[in-house]
């Protein structure tokens, strides 16, 4: 493999990893932080559980290269297979929770916390464990989409690829979310 | 966080393994769109009967039958068809829902396209005459279940009630004799002319007065509506009746 990923496309790496396996491995390189970073926030399980659960989105991802639909961002479609992978993993294994402290970012914190206008003037690390354990007891379905929202950066188009579910319904979803979480913070 | 050993192992992983060939995606996708496409139409044909039983129902008649209002429109409803019109909605709103983009569109949106698609496709086959050759062909061929699905059979087998269903079978002066699905012939006394002509084989209703075993009064004499196929069995199995000659 003598091709180089830099300034390639994610869908000229898809074209370029169905003709040569080897180059599967740029999009491996690109996205496994990510992907790794989004698992670990959504199911709340340890670092080797979390691994493996990887390892299954990138076998998932590479055999369904040929269903990758153009017309949507490659980045919200494997974060979709990582959404659905994480739900099946989860049903087959009956994880149970290890309550590990969610892996969350300081810039991406503070965003959240003034976004749903919360006091934030305490002690950075009492401040990331209350929002992570005010996120960890939130309902699955409100914990996706503030993670997607704050943590992954997503926009309501990508949520709504991501998730499968329609713009409005994501939308309403972040509402629901907001004041649910703003419940638990406080508590 | 993950480091080259991590991506070693993918790329192990799948050295055995080929992604997922493009025409099997594409096959699941038009098999998706086809029994989505297919869902409508039967919805469609479905809505067309729906439309032909509510447009020809004799909903005028109710004020000159012996029926609570409620009564007889839980007589009238072709409950049948409603039920496979739903049953249809619903799998063309699985369908749409499951194509690639299907997500994009919240349930009522679905559920309303699917809906209004039907009506407008029912619509266009009501305007053809698919509605009543539907209704014609079920009542022929299949009389058992169709006596089930139009409860309006029921409802015009009462001679002791003044309600009639037959095939013209001969035409005199004054009256003419009719053939009910029991294999029954009546002499009917008309009281009125009728609004259209009768002819030999033609399937009718009539609103009037039993007299006695075999003879009936009209008062109204009105056009067939939903059952007309079904009329069909009160044919001889030899066919030698002379209204079952006529054509349809």
């Amino acid at each position: 493999m003598t091709e180089n990923a830099a300034g390639k496309s994610d869908k000229e790496l898809v074209e370029l990893s169905l003709r040569d396996k080897d180059a599967f491995l740029f999009i491996v390189k690109r996205y496994k932080d990510k992907l790794y970073g989004y698992i670990r926030r959504i199911t709340d399980t340890g670092h080797e559980d979390a691994e493996d659960i990887l390892q299954e989105v990138f076998i998932k991802i590479y055999a369904n290269l040929n269903d990758f639909d153009r017309g949507l961002k490659f980045s919200s479609w494997i974060f979709r297979i990582a959404h659905n992978q994480v739900i099946s993993a989860y049903r087959r294994r009956k994880a149970r929770p290890q309550h590990n402290s969610l892996p969350l970012n300081e810039d991406q914190i503070e965003g959240l916390i003034s976004d749903y206008d919360l006091e934030n003037n305490i002690d950075a690390g009492i401040l990331k464990r209350k929002v992570s354990a005010a996120i960890s007891v939130l309902e699955k379905k409100y914990q996706e989409v503030i993670i997607l929202k704050f943590f992954e950066e997503k926009s309501y188009q990508e949520m709504s690829d991501i998730l499968e579910k329609p713009a409005g319904t994501v939308a309403s979803l972040l509402n629901k979310a907001r004041s649910e979480f703003k419940k638990k913070y406080k508590t | 966080m993950l480091g080259e050993k991590f991506e070693k192992e993918i790329l192990e992983k799948i050295k055995s393994k080929e992604p997922t060939p493009r025409w099997r995606f594409q096959m699941k996708d038009y098999m998706i769109w086809s029994l989505g496409i297919l869902s409508l139409l039967v919805g469609g044909l479905a809505s067309s009967v729906l439309i032909y039983f509510l447009m020809n129902g004799g909903w005028g008649t109710y004020g000159r039958m012996n029926f609570g209002w409620v009564e007889f429109f839980l007589l009238s409803l072709p409950y049948f068809w409603v039920i496979i019109l739903s049953i249809f909605i619903l799998a063309a709103y699985y369908y749409v829902k499951h194509t690639k983009n299907g997500y994009r569109y919240s349930i009522p949106a679905i559920i309303v396209f699917s809906i209004v698609a039907s009506i407008l496709l029912g619509g266009c086959g009501s305007l053809l005459g698919l509605g009543e050759a539907i209704d014609n062909i079920l009542g022929e061929k299949a009389p058992a279940y169709y006596e089930f699905f139009n409860p309006q059979i029921r409802m015009w087998r009462e001679p002791e009630n003044g309600r009639l269903f037959g095939l013209v079978t001969k035409i005199e002066q004054e009256n003419f004799y009719l053939l009910d699905i029991s294999r029954q012939e009546w002499k009917v006394y008309l009281e009125k002319k009728p609004p259209f002509p009768l002819e030999i084989g033609r399937p009718i209703k009539l609103l009037g007065e039993k007299l006695h075993d075999n003879e009936f009064r009209a008062f109204e004499i009105l056009p067939p509506g939903p059952g007309q196929g079904f009329l069909r069995n009160a044919c001889p199995p030899d066919g030698r009746h002379p209204a079952c000659h006529q054509p349809r």
